[in-house]
């Protein structure tokens, strides 16, 4: 477990130090660096940091700490998005805090975030950037995007989120009241199951791809994003019912 | 061939038909937020007075929906309206959705985005060609000819190619594929050696005229490297070739195999 005064960029991004552990894979983290002026400059303001251990964390966590030290400035989560050294300095913090198998991992997105206006598949895949800008929006109900172990991506945190237009309180909320366990904390079974040849490899009726394809149409004659969470439930169709429960 | 049969009653709008005017505030770490100026409309479909305005907004991966009055009385939204849409690239656009105010159906939308600021130093956005487009659309008499080329001018925001207004479906021709893939690798033929011939390649990346549109497509296909008027001619004629190529198979599900399954229609008939 490391803590720091305060977050840090990394002066040079996609460095060689970073490159070696995230994508090429042949080096072992070294922490000085994230601490040494030659390598890092201090972002103002930002508060503290506790990287947890391994077994605490997940997406959620790592989410909820690093927003809890930007938020120490008063300025917009957002206002942090593109800062691309900050996010890269953050991943590496918290290296031992990943998920094993995750660390032989290819996608540098994964690490190193895509700026704005990159393709929008991209933008999502950055598995603590995403958690914050999750956990910015929805607080604790942005657990059922991230609750996953941290480095293990997971479908509502990338499909989930891809169509931006579906990232609202409301489908968040939905999502949560059909799709989240709430006594065992985590999704439930078969939630994102994918589509199989004995379905005629459609999606499997009522399941998060089928929802979300539902709320897409819907929005094309419903204004969703006035919904209600309730509201939207009880719209429905009877295929969601297997989950209503 | 792709038909498309409409289940609902909600009517589309013609973008061109609703103005957005925003202008972009800059924040002290040199980001952007955009700030809707004014709102205007000019469809003359009737929908109930009453009928709410709402504007849905994308900026990147980030979404906003805003109630903006109703028809009647609209309303500008505040300054801050937008401002957790904060950038440094500012690719704005939105979709006008006139909806009741009891029930939130949606009884009319523009179809697909309206633009209202293009990101055009990036080449990673695929949606950027789909509202770039140079050419425009009117009918005249032609005498016998079909279809005839306007006069091009480089300070006009289109190309304007004519049909003849004896034709009746004037609207199915605008989106008629086949007819596109008819005339468009003459019009940019003509319109590319009109730039070579002018010197007018590269100069102008901007949506403001359609020599800058037609630079902002080269430079989405890389092709920047082009010829001055003193050059070759068949050096001229390889490279419009080449981007006409480029052009026809990034559009290819869109004009091409669209275009051939309607042509398969229309001879079967004969």
């Amino acid at each position: 477990m490391n803590n720091y005064q305060c977050l840090y960029r990394f002066k040079e991004i996609k460095s060689q130090e970073f490159l070696e552990i995230f994508e090429l894979k042949t080096g072992n983290p070294n922490y000085h660096i994230l601490t040494d002026l030659n390598y890092v400059e201090p972002i103002e303001d930002t508060g503290p940091i506790e990287i947890p251990g391994f077994e605490d964390c997940t997406n959620y966590h790592a989410g909820m700490v690093v927003a809890a030290a930007l938020n120490q400035t008063n300025k917009p989560i957002r206002s942090f998005f593109d800062d691309i050294g900050l996010w890269e300095w953050v991943t590496y913090a918290f290296y031992d805090a990943f998920h094993p198998t995750t660390k032989i991992g290819k996608d540098i997105y994964r690490y190193s975030p895509a700026r704005e206006g990159a393709m929008r598949n991209r933008w999502t895949r950055h598995h603590i950037r995403t958690a914050v800008w999750l956990y910015d929006l929805f607080g604790e109900d942005s657990i059922f995007y991230s609750c996953n172990r941290l480095g293990v991506s997971s479908d509502p945190s990338e499909s989930g989120v891809q169509t931006s237009a579906l990232v609202e309180e409301n489908v968040c909320k939905l999502f949560s009241m059909l799709y989240y366990d709430d006594e065992n904390n985590r999704r439930k079974q078969g939630y994102s199951s994918k589509p199989r040849p004995q379905d005629n490899n459609l999606g499997r009726p009522g399941n998060m791809f089928d929802l979300i394809a539902f709320l897409k149409q819907l929005r094309t004659t419903f204004v969703v994003e006035a919904a209600s969470a309730q509201e939207l439930f009880d719209l429905l169709p009877n295929r969601f019912d297997a989950w209503k429960s | 061939m792709l038909t498309t049969i409409k289940l609902t009653n909600r009517i589309d709008i013609d973008k061109n038909k609703v103005q957005i005017v925003c202008s972009k505030i800059e924040l002290e770490n040199g980001m952007f937020i955009p700030k809707v100026e004014s709102i205007s409309y000019s469809f003359n479909d009737t929908f109930p007075s009453e009928s709410k305005i709402l504007i849905r907004f994308k900026l990147n991966h980030f979404s906003r929906t805003i109630d903006c009055g109703t028809l009647e009385d609209i309303s500008i939204p505040s300054s801050d309206a937008l401002s957790d849409m904060m950038t440094y690239e500012m690719d704005l656009k939105c979709i006008f959705c006139v909806a009741d105010p009891l029930t939130n159906r949606i009884l009319a939308s523009t179809k697909g985005f309206k633009h209202i600021f293009h990101a055009d130093s990036g080449t990673d956005n695929e949606s950027q060609l789909s509202s770039i487009s140079p050419i425009s659309i009117d009918f005249r008499d032609t005498g016998e000819r079909i279809w005839e080329l306007d006069h091009m001018n480089q300070n006009e925001k289109f190309v304007k190619i004519f049909f003849n207004d004896r034709v009746q479906n004037k609207d199915s021709l605008k989106k008629n594929q086949l007819i596109a893939n008819m005339y468009l690798p003459e019009i940019l033929y003509k319109m590319i050696l009109f730039i070579i011939d002018n010197n007018l390649g590269d100069q102008t990346r901007s949506r403001e005229t359609w020599v800058g549109k037609v630079n902002l497509m080269l430079a989405y296909f890389n092709m920047t490297d082009i010829p001055s008027a003193d050059d070759n001619f068949l050096d001229k004629e390889d490279f419009i070739s080449s981007f006409i190529s480029k052009f026809l198979f990034k559009n290819r599900n869109s004009i091409s195999r669209n275009s051939i399954s309607k042509l398969d229609e229309v001879l079967s008939h004969e």
